[in-house]
Parts: structure tokens; sequence; C-alpha cells
């Protein structure tokens, strides 16, 4: 069995650029790269992640029988797109703000960084609140899941 | 009718938000000094010339922190930075912001240490934009 390299990085777009401080200017930044957690994060990556295995065990919408107008719809989305769909349905808003808390405090913690400068409060504040969401798709269909793929297939 | 003062506005600088002692930070925007004088035009008529002192066209924010350990990594950064700081000044319920480029803290800066010491910064750079 092959083992595929980790991927340890990725950009994502925003929607709509945020200003930040870079080499003494305010300058417009639309894209913002996202790392790999390591252990340092450890506890911030395992409430993503257990917030994300949790949902697993969930029924999904296309398991409970929906049309097949939407079906069609859900069978297009993209991989973040449904592991957001999954854990915006499943999970109360006091759980989703945990994981996106614990998402947010990665970002501010080294793995996201916004045109070569590290993310801040302020930074952060200035993202539109689906482009935060997005990222968190992205953020777990990136790192989370082949981390759990790569687990299962190993044992 | 009656206004709101700025009183508890928001300081940023470099991205990250610093909580200061009240009642001491202190703005100028940079539009320098100005001046008017008198010229005489003979049989008792004048006019006045306007001059602008562009050598005062500088932007300035003033504040203190109480001695704290973080202040002392950033005020290292800052120094460092030279004249690479940004600094934003926000008033969020007037939603005013100031933004100043290129900033440098000038100062000479010693941080004293005991009960209710304050340590003063002063930054200058480019004037505010708003």
């Amino acid at each position: 069995m092959s083992k595929e390299k980790q991927l340890k990085e990725f950009e994502f777009t925003l929607s709509e650029p945020v200003t930040i401080h870079k080499s003494g200017q305010s300058v417009p930044a639309a894209k913002i790269l996202l790392k790999c957690p390591t252990s340092k994060q450890q506890r911030d990556r395992l409430i993503i992640k257990n917030g994300f295995l949790n949902n697993k065990n969930q029924s999904t919408a296309t398991e409970t029988g929906i049309e097949k107008k939407a079906k069609d719809i859900i069978d297009n989305l993209t991989e973040s797109q449904k592991i957001l769909g999954g854990l915006f349905s499943s999970k109360t808003a006091d759980e989703m703000d945990e994981i996106l808390n614990a998402f947010r405090r990665l970002l501010l913690d080294g793995c996201g960084i916004l045109e070569g400068v590290t993310a801040t409060d302020h930074y952060l504040n200035q993202i539109d609140g689906d482009d935060f969401d997005s990222m968190l798709g992205e953020y777990i269909a990136n790192f989370i899941l082949p981390s759990w793929m790569r687990k299962l297939m190993q044992s | 009718m009656s206004q709101r003062a700025l009183t508890n506005s928001q300081i940023i600088v470099n991205g990250i938000t610093y909580t200061y002692v009240p009642n001491t930070l202190d703005v100028d925007p940079g539009r320098g000094e100005q001046d008017v004088k008198a010229t005489g035009g003979g049989g008792g008529s004048s006019e006045t010339v306007y001059f602008e002192n562009v050598e005062s066209n500088i932007g300035c924010v003033k504040f203190e922190l109480y001695t704290r350990a973080v202040d002392f990594t950033a005020y290292d950064l800052w120094k460092t930075l030279g004249n690479l700081n940004v600094i934003l000044v926000i008033d969020p319920k007037s939603n005013l912001t100031l933004t100043y480029q290129g900033m440098a803290n000038t100062n000479l800066v010693s941080f004293p240490i005991g009960n209710d010491k304050t340590v003063p910064f002063e930054f200058k750079g480019d004037p505010a934009i708003f």
C-alpha cells in the first residue's frame, strides 16, 4: 500500500479581500494560506477532528429520502461543501461555535497566513462569515479527512 | 442635539489590538501647521498670505501602556520594524478609523517597574488616512 504524501498547506481565495498590515502599508489580501496543524495545536485539532468524526456516524441528507432534485444538487457538491453541510445539519449552534472557535485559534497559532503575514484577530474579523465556514470545510477535507482515511487504511 | 466625544478608541498596531492606559491616547492626523500673515499694499490696503509648513505634516500617535511582559515583545517588534509599522485608531461607536502607515516608534522607551507605572510610546510617520 503506497503512502500518499500528507498535504502540508493549501491556498484559499477569499470572496472579499481583507486589509492587512504589511511592510508599513495597509494592503488588501485576497488569499489565505492554510497550513496543516501540528502537535502544537493538538487540542484545537482534536476538537475539529472529533466534531467531524462524530458527524460521520449520523445520517446524511441523502439517506433521509429527500427529493431527487435536491439529491442531485448534493451529489454535485464538493467534498468540503458536503462536510460543511453534514456538520451544520447535525450540530447545535453551540457545538458549531466551539468547532469554529477551535479553527479560529488554529489560524491564529500560525496555521493561517495572509499574503505572508500571520493571521491576527483583526484580520480574521474582516473575513466574510460564509468564507470562514468554507475555509473550515476545506481544512477538514484537505487535512482531517485524509488523515482519518490513512488511519483506516493502515488498520 | 447632544454629540458624543471619542473616549475609548481601539488601537491596532500591525494587526494586533493593544489595551492601553485610559485617557492617554493622543492622535495627530498630520495635517501640519499653517500660518497667515498680512502684507500691506499701501494706502491702507492689505492682503493676507497663507503659509503651509509641510515640515510639520507628520502623523503622530501617542499612548501609554502599563508595564507588562507582553509589552517588551511588542516594543522589540516595533523598534525592529523601524518605519514599517501600521497603526489603526478605531472608534467603534462612531465608525471613525484613522489609518497611519509608515510609522516608527521614535521615543526613547524605558519600562518603570512598580505599582501603577506606565510606559509612554510615541509613533511618528505618514499623515493619517480617514
